[in-house]
C-alpha cells in the first residue's frame, strides 16, 4: 500500500516538476519539491518495513530478488536527486527531476509485478567485493543517465530559444552552459564509477576464477557501457565538439547501452542479471 | 487596565502616488532620514498613536493607527500641507485617504509591488522595509502597525513566490539580458560588442553592463559618437571604427547592433567564418536595426542565437499577458492575507472584555476559596488544599472556554454589520459579570 502512495506521489512530482518547468511556475516547483520528499520518505520507509532488519549482509540478497534490484535503482536515483537538491547543481534540480522523476515512476510502476516474485538473480559469486562492484556499476550507469537526461534539457532548451519561445517556458531551465558543466560532471562521475565498478569486477573474476575476462554477455555490455561513457566523457571534456551533436551522441549511446543491456538479460541463462 | 469599552486604533492612510500626482507636486511632500522622523514625531505629540511615514519616488504615504480616526487625519493632512506648503484644500485632489480594511489592503498591494508604476518591480519592498525600520527605532509603531507590516512583507514575499509577477520582464532591454542568461552561465564574464549607436542598443548595453558585464568593446562610424556612449555607460570600454567590426566580432560572445545600414553588417559566410573559431561555444547576437544587420540566415548556423526587434517585441507582448495572469492571481492573495489581518484586528474589540471576565472569575475563585479555608476545609494539609486550589484553576478555564470562544466567534461574525453593534454586545455580556456592589 505505502509503495503505491510512493508512485502516486512520484507521479505527482513528475507532473508538477514538467508543468513546473514548462510553464517557469514557482507554485508548482515547490509542489514537486513536496511530492518528491513525501515520495522519498515513503519510498525509504517502504524499503525499510520490507526488508528490515537491514544490513550490508543482506544487501545481496535483496539486489537478488527481482523488486529490490529495482528498488536498489530508484533509491539511487532519488538518493541523487536528493543530493542535486543539495549540491552547487541545485537550480538543475528541476529540469533534472522533470526528466528523471518519470523515469523512476515508470521503474516503480513495472516492479509492482514483481513485488512478491519469487524469482531471484542469482549472482555467480560470492564475495564481500561484490556489493561495491553492484554499487559503482549501477551508480556509473545511473550517472551516465543523468548526463542523458542533462544532455535531453539543453537539446530542448536550445529547441525553444532557436523557436524565440515565451521566455516563462524557458525561465526554469539552467543556462546552456551550466548544463553543459552538468553533463561533463554527470560524465566524469559515469566513468569514474564505471572504470571503479569494471575493476571490481576483474579482481572478482581473478580471486574466483583466476582470469580477468570470462566472455559473458554481461562483461561484453559492461565493456560496451564504459566505452559508450568514456567516449562521452572524452569528447565533452577536449571541448571541440559541437554541443548538440554531443547532446544527440550522449542520448543516442545510452538508449542503444540500455537497449542492449536490457535484451541481454533475456539471452542470460544464468547469473546475476539473468531473467531466466 | 484598559477599559472594555475603549476603542480599536483603526488602521489609516493619508497619502499621494504617481497615480494621483505628478513627479513636481509629490516631490513637495518627500521627506527623508530626521526630517520624516521629526514628522511623525509631531503626529505622535497631536494624538496619533502609530505611524509609519513612507516615501519613494513614486509615492508619499503616511500609515497610522489611531482611536480617533477623524482626529488622526486631520492631523496629518494639516502637518502634510505644512511640509508642503501647499494648501489643504488644494491638496484635496490628488491627495487620497483609505481607512480599516482599503487602508490595508492598500499597504499589501504596495509592498507587492501591485500598485508600482511597473507592476513587479522589486524595490519597493526594500523601501517600505526602510521607512518601517525607521519608525520602529523612533519608537513610533505599536502592535497594530507592527503586525500589519509584518503582514505586508509576508503578503509579498508570497506574492513573489508564489505569482509569475517578477518573472517576466517586459522591457526589451531586460528580455535580452535574460535570454543572455539562458545562454551563458555567467553573462558578467563574457565579452559584449555594440555595432552602432542606436538609442535601444544603448540601453540594451546599460542592462549588461547592470550584470557586470566589463569586457566591451563599441563600434560605429563616428568615433567621436561611440566614444560619447562609451563615457555614459562604461568608460572602460574599447572603441573601434566600423571597418573592424569582423575582428571585434569574432571575439565577442554577445553583439548588440543597431547601425543603419543597407547592408548587412554580418553576412552568414561572416557568421560561419567567426563560429568555427570559437570552437563551439555559443554566440548571442540581437540584432534591433531596421533594416537589419545580420543576415537572417546566420540564425540557422549552430551555437548562434540570433534575436530581432520583432522577436523581442513579441516576447515581452507574452510576458505582459502573463504577468496580467499573475497580478489577478496576486490581488486575490492580497486580499486574502487583508481579510486575515482584520480578522485579528477586530478579534481587539473584545480582548479588553475577555481580560476583565477572566479577572472577575478568578477574584470569586479566589474568594471562595478563602472562606472554605477558614471554615469547612481548615482539616486539610496544605499539599491537600493546593489540589483543591488546582482543581478549582481547572474547573474555572474549562468553564469560561467555550464562552469565550463563542464570544470570539460571535464578534467575527457581527463585523460588517456596523462596528456599534459589536461594541453594544460586548457591553451586554459585560453587563452578566458587572460588580453587585457597583450596580448599587
Amino acid at each position: 500500500m505505502l509503495f503505491i502512495i510512493t508512485i502516486v506521489l512520484l507521479a505527482a512530482a513528475s507532473a508538477c516538476a514538467i508543468l513546473a518547468l514548462h510553464g517557469a511556475s514557482a507554485r508548482r516547483n515547490y509542489s514537486a519539491r513536496i511530492f518528491f520528499y513525501t515520495a522519498a520518505l515513503c519510498f525509504l520507509v517502504s524499503g525499510v518495513i520490507r526488508y528490515y532488519p537491514f544490513g550490508l549482509r543482506d544487501f545481496i540478497a535483496i539486489a537478488r530478488s527481482i523488486w529490490g534490484h529495482l528498488y536498489l535503482i530508484v533509491l539511487f536515483l532519488i538518493l541523487a536527486l536528493a543530493y542535486i537538491d543539495f549540491s552547487r547543481w541545485r537550480t538543475h534540480w528541476l529540469s533534472i527531476a522533470a526528466v528523471a522523476l518519470p523515469f523512476a515512476t515508470v521503474v516503480c510502476v513495472l516492479s509492482l509485478s514483481l513485488l512478491n516474485s519469487p524469482r531471484t538473480m542469482e549472482a555467480g559469486i560470492a564475495n564481500h567485493l561484490l556489493p561495491f562492484h553492484v554499487i559503482c556499476a549501477v551508480a556509473g550507469e545511473l550517472f551516465f543517465f543523468l548526463a542523458a537526461c542533462g544532455s535531453m534539457l539543453a537539446l530542448y532548451l536550445e529547441f525553444k530559444l532557436r523557436r524565440k519561445a515565451p521566455l516563462a517556458s524557458v525561465m526554469s531551465f539552467p543556462s546552456l552552459e551550466s548544463l553543459e558543466s552538468f553533463n561533463l560532471w554527470s560524465s566524469a562521475m559515469a566513468f569514474f564509477l564505471m572504470s571503479a565498478g569494471i575493476l571490481f569486477g576483474i579482481i572478482l573474476l581473478w580471486l574466483n576464477f583466476q582470469a580477468v575476462f570470462l566472455l559473458s554477455f554481461k562483461e561484453i555490455t559492461m565493456y560496451l557501457s564504459w566505452l559508450c561513457v568514456a567516449l562521452i566523457y572524452a569528447v565533452r571534456k577536449s571541448g571541440r565538439a559541437r554541443r548538440r551533436m554531443v547532446a544527440v551522441l550522449n542520448i543516442s549511446l545510452f538508449v542503444i547501452t540500455m537497449a542492449l543491456f536490457i535484451a541481454s538479460n533475456f539471452f542470460r541463462e544464468a547469473g546475476f542479471h539473468s531473467f531466466r | 487596565m484598559k477599559q472594555f469599552d475603549e476603542p480599536v486604533r483603526e488602521v489609516l492612510l493619508v497619502g499621494l502616488s504617481h497615480k494621483t500626482a505628478a513627479v513636481d507636486i509629490r516631490e513637495c511632500y518627500s521627506l527623508s532620514g530626521d526630517d520624516a522622523v521629526r514628522f511623525m514625531s509631531e503626529a505622535r505629540r497631536a494624538g496619533v498613536e502609530e505611524i509609519v511615514y513612507v516615501a519613494t519616488c513614486n509615492r508619499v504615504e503616511v500609515y497610522a493607527a489611531s482611536r480617533n480616526t477623524e482626529r488622526a487625519v486631520k492631523t496629518l493632512m494639516e502637518l502634510l500641507a505644512h511640509v508642503s506648503s501647499i494648501p489643504e484644500k488644494q491638496s484635496e485632489s490628488f491627495m487620497y485617504r483609505k481607512y480599516s480594511r482599503d487602508a490595508v489592503t492598500h499597504l499589501l498591494s504596495v509592498a507587492s509591488s501591485l500598485d508600482s508604476m511597473v507592476v513587479g518591480e522589486n524595490e519597493i519592498l526594500g523601501q517600505l522595509k526602510a521607512s518601517y525600520a525607521a519608525a520602529v527605532r523612533a519608537k513610533m509603531t505599536g502592535p497594530v502597525l507592527n503586525r500589519l507590516f509584518h503582514q505586508a512583507f509576508r503578503t509579498a514575499k508570497r506574492v513573489r513566490t508564489e505569482t509569475d509577477i517578477v518573472r517576466n520582464p517586459l522591457s526589451v532591454a531586460f528580455i535580452a539580458v535574460e535570454l543572455a542568461q539562458k545562454i551563458f552561465d555567467d553573462v558578467s564574464r563574457r565579452k559584449g560588442l555594440l555595432i552602432g549607436a542606436g538609442e535601444m542598443g544603448e540601453l540594451i548595453l546599460r542592462y549588461f553592463v547592470k550584470q557586470g558585464m566589463k569586457d566591451i568593446v563599441i563600434v560605429n562610424r563616428s568615433l567621436a559618437n561611440a566614444e560619447r556612449i562609451a563615457s555614459e555607460i562604461f568608460p572602460d570600454a574599447r572603441v573601434l571604427p566600423l571597418s573592424e567590426v569582423l575582428q571585434a566580432a569574432s571575439e565577442a560572445d554577445v553583439i548588440v547592433s543597431s547601425v543603419s545600414s543597407r547592408d548587412f553588417v554580418l553576412t552568414e559566410h561572416m557568421a560561419r567564418n567567426i563560429m568555427r573559431a570559437r570552437g563551439g561555444h555559443p554566440l548571442f547576437i540581437i540584432d534591433i536595426a531596421v533594416p537589419r544587420n545580420i543576415d537572417p540566415r546566420v540564425s540557422g548556423i549552430s551555437d548562434v542565437f540570433l534575436y530581432n526587434i520583432d522577436d523581442l517585441k513579441s516576447i515581452s507582448e507574452e510576458n505582459r499577458k502573463s504577468r496580467e495572469r499573475a497580478t489577478e492571481i496576486a490581488m486575490k492573495m492580497v486580499e486574502e492575507d487583508a481579510r486575515g489581518f482584520m480578522e485579528w484586528h477586530d478579534g481587539l474589540v473584545i480582548v479588553p472584555a475577555i481580560s476583565i471576565i477572566q479577572k472577575k472569575f478568578e477574584e470569586i475563585r479566589k474568594r471562595e476559596l478563602a472562606r472554605y479555608r477558614r471554615k469547612k476545609l481548615k482539616h486539610l494539609s496544605r499539599e491537600d488544599f493546593q489540589i483543591v486550589e488546582e482543581l478549582t484553576s481547572q474547573i474555572m478555564t474549562k468553564t469560561l472556554h467555550n464562552p469565550i470562544a463563542n464570544l470570539k466567534e460571535t464578534v467575527k461574525g457581527m463585523r460588517g454589520h456596523g462596528g456599534r453593534t459589536i461594541e453594544d454586545a460586548v457591553r451586554m455580556v459585560m453587563e452578566m459579570f458587572k460588580d453587585e456592589n457597583a450596580k448599587k
